[in-house]
């Protein structure tokens, strides 16, 4: 039997026998179908050209990688800026804290569905000062798209959370109280769209270690009529609380609910985070275009192309800061009064009673 | 004394920077080599090159993509002007000359062996292993151990979320997961202060040939990858890989100067950089690489894939578990457990990441697991 060490000096001394091959030359035919990829690109943005910053000596330098990833993952723990804030309790929070986290899904089949990802990216800004030195004033984690199921937790996040809640009137029938109830019963079939974002439990706009998500004060729920429920929209503004903005003859065109303390029309309109268990980011035919994770010194803004090539920026706060783009989120008024479900992300799954 | 094979030290000139020396092996170490393979150990190792115009040496990397100011695609280069590795106090390359370090030692060297598949659920087949020094075992006698030693104390909690919606009264979550690190043990490391080397680059990004616009370093401060592994099979005609990839550095910097490498404000720095990776769990999960072969849209991209997990037990197709009811099929099922339970994974922690001069405190990942991955390269213009 041969030892370890002589299969090793045999596996050494075999391509020995047949490595004895002459260099030949590629002629200008091959030569002409050898192309080089180009999978790194770096982009400077800032203020020696136009610029972004309002202060106007921030530059960025961003670094896109051309790659195309489907994954399926599953992470006890993602937690990023665990320090003491000003007002938290020391040691107990974390900028961004989620739990059983989660990428991609599984469905009855047994068949992995991918969270695709394309062209992710490092980016830095850089703060100028007036003699020229450069300091980094943030960095950022992103992605040039991605779609897909993101599950887990939700305890504290800090960032901007868009959620775009559209439905039809009878979605209101999920909600408690009586109010509800009637303009549910009235408006079954017109159209109701809101924006939800991250709040703290009064109703106020609220981006740093959130743990609720709903309708900020001020903002409202928006009832249009389609078709000929025109004049049920007009009908349902005796509800208290739902106001007609456009109007005809005993018609109604466009009626909205204005959200305060965490109400409108009656019902709670701000929930914990943790409620939503599964956010499905995007669609495969429309990617999310903005989703990234950074840590920036102070409020600075970061840039990213609409899909008219325009550049459109997303304002942070210090610290760790996580972004889910407008038009990222989409619920139903079902899912966004009563949480959505965690889909299945394991093949022995805690969340399904270990099946 | 049993020794099959002596190791075979390669001392690895690099010009004039490498100062070799073997050294005599005494009694007490030698009876602890059960020779396997072939050790490597580079003593009184250092590297440091970038470019030189004046000698009329560059060090490019061309032909990327880029744009300056939201204007038209340009080439962009980097100008690569020092890269490094020494011992420690290099001060992000700034003193590296008379730095050695050593990389490896003659107890814990870099490895290259031939191995039992069998050993790693790869089934009758030799694994080629190339290894860096293996982890300490602190609780022994601090000499080297199989098994995985993780630099990483976990402290857990038992899931208390519901599984379905709001209201739910069925609690159906089972099981507890990583709630943090509690201890980081620094005496895993074989590579002590004279074996982990300061490693960085640094680099200038110009575009059309023109200056550089600015200049970026990346340095890593007291590096150990104790416990990292490739190893490579074949099966089905295809090379196949499972490797783990730890990096442990007590601090990781990138910096941002002007183009003239000067006005170098404060970093960004990740104190306490710790990364475990594990890819790949031999014949059920291996990692493949592949470029697309042919002329079409696709060729020439290359393919990096943790294979899917997906169709090793039979499927409830009610809920897309695996089923559990004969024997084969608990079988089957008990391997996807000991899979979430014990397979490759990711742990990451940074004690502290500081941006500009402000602490943001600590980072954790904990028990991060691919089920999939599936990366392919793409040309961008």
């Amino acid at each position: 039997m041969l030892n370890t060490f002589s299969k090793i000096l045999l596996l050494f001394l075999l391509p020995v026998q047949v490595s004895f091959a002459l260099l030949v030359p590629i002629d200008e035919a091959e030569l002409s179908s050898v192309t080089g990829q180009s999978i790194i690109k770096i982009d400077t943005q800032g203020s020696n050209g136009g610029a972004l910053d309002g202060s106007g000596r921030v530059e960025y330098t961003k670094i896109t990688l051309g790659l195309d990833i489907e994954t399926s993952l599953n992470a006890d723990l993602l937690e990023l800026g665990k320090y003491d804030r000003s007002g938290d309790n020391s040691g107990t929070g974390a900028d961004l804290r989620i739990s059983d986290f989660a990428l991609g899904k599984i469905d009855n089949n047994g068949n992995i569905i991918p969270f695709k990802i394309k062209d992710p990216f490092i980016e830095l800004a850089y703060q100028n000062d007036a003699s020229g030195k450069k300091t980094v004033a943030g960095v950022r984690f992103g992605f040039g798209e991605a779609s897909g199921a993101l599950s887990g937790n939700f305890e504290s996040l800090t960032g901007d959370v868009n959620v775009d809640i559209l439905d039809y009137g009878a979605g209101l029938s999920n909600a408690d109280g009586a109010l509800a109830q009637f303009a549910s019963f009235l408006l079954g079939s017109n159209p109701i769209s809101a924006k939800a974002s991250l709040v703290d439990s009064s109703g106020n706009a609220n981006q740093v270690r959130a743990t609720q998500v709903g309708i900020p004060n001020g903002d409202q729920f928006n009832f249009y009529a389609s078709g000929g429920n025109s004049f049920t929209l007009n009908l349902a503004t005796i509800v208290p609380g739902l106001d007609c903005v456009s109007s005809g003859f005993l018609v109604c065109y466009h009626a909205r609910a204005i959200a305060n303390n965490c109400e409108a029309l009656g019902i709670d309109v701000c929930f914990d985070l943790s409620s939503y268990q599964t956010l499905d980011v995007g669609t495969d035919s429309t990617p999310a275009n903005g989703l990234f994770l950074s840590f920036q010194t102070k409020p600075i803004n970061w840039y990213d192309k609409d899909s008219g090539g325009a550049f459109q920026a997303t304002p942070t706060v210090s610290g760790a800061f996580f972004n889910v783009p407008n038009g990222g989120l989409t619920v139903d008024l079902t899912q966004a009064l009563t949480g959505t479900r965690r889909v299945r992300t394991k093949y022995v799954d805690p969340y399904f009673n270990g099946y | 004394m049993k020794i099959n094979i002596a190791i075979i030290l390669l001392s690895i000139f690099f010009v004039t920077k490498i100062q070799a020396d073997l050294v005599s092996l005494d009694d007490a170490a030698l009876k602890n080599v059960d020779g396997a393979g072939i050790g490597i150990v580079l003593e009184d190792f250092l590297y440091n090159a970038g470019s030189d115009v004046g000698e009329g040496g560059e060090f490019i990397i061309g032909g990327l993509a880029g744009s300056q100011y939201d204007g038209a695609n340009q080439e962009a280069k980097l100008n690569v002007t020092q890269f490094y590795i020494a011992g420690s106090g290099s001060e992000n390359g700034s003193k590296v000359e008379g730095r050695t370090v050593n990389i490896g030692r003659l107890l814990f060297p870099f490895n290259i062996e031939l191995l039992n598949g069998d050993d790693f659920g790869i089934d009758d087949k030799a694994v080629l292993e190339l290894s860096a020094p293996v982890k300490n075992d602190a609780t022994a006698d601090n000499l080297p151990k199989a098994g995985s030693q993780s630099y990483f104390g976990i402290s857990t909690e038992s899931r208390t979320e519901r599984g379905g919606l709001v209201g739910s009264t069925t609690q159906n979550t089972i099981g507890s997961r990583v709630s943090g690190f509690r201890s980081l043990d620094t005496t895993i490391f074989n590579s002590r202060a004279a074996e982990r080397p300061d490693i960085g680059i640094s680099f200038g990004v110009s575009f059309d040939n023109e200056i550089p616009v600015e200049n970026l370093g990346l340095h890593l401060e007291s590096v150990a990858v104790d416990g990292s592994y490739l190893r490579l099979w074949g099966d089905s005609g295809a090379l196949r890989t499972e490797f783990s990839l730890n990096v442990y550095a007590d601090n990781v910097e990138v910096v941002a100067c002007d183009g003239t490498g000067g006005n170098c404000g404060d970093s960004v720095t990740f104190d306490g950089f710790s990364l475990e990776a594990e890819f790949g769990a031999g014949n059920f999960q291996p990692v493949t690489f592949e470029v697309i072969p042919g002329t079409g849209a696709n060729s020439g991209n290359f393919i990096f894939e943790v294979a899917s997990i997906a169709g090793q037990c039979s499927i409830n197709t009610s809920r897309g578990s695996c089923r559990d009811n004969t024997a084969a099929n608990i079988a089957t099922r008990n391997k996807y457990i000991d899979y979430y339970e014990n397979g490759p994974a990711i742990n990451a922690y940074i004690e502290n990441v500081n941006v500009g001069g402000s602490d943001f405190g600590s980072t954790t990942i904990s028990n991060l697991q691919f089920q999939y991955l599936k990366v392919e390269t793409h040309n961008l213009q």
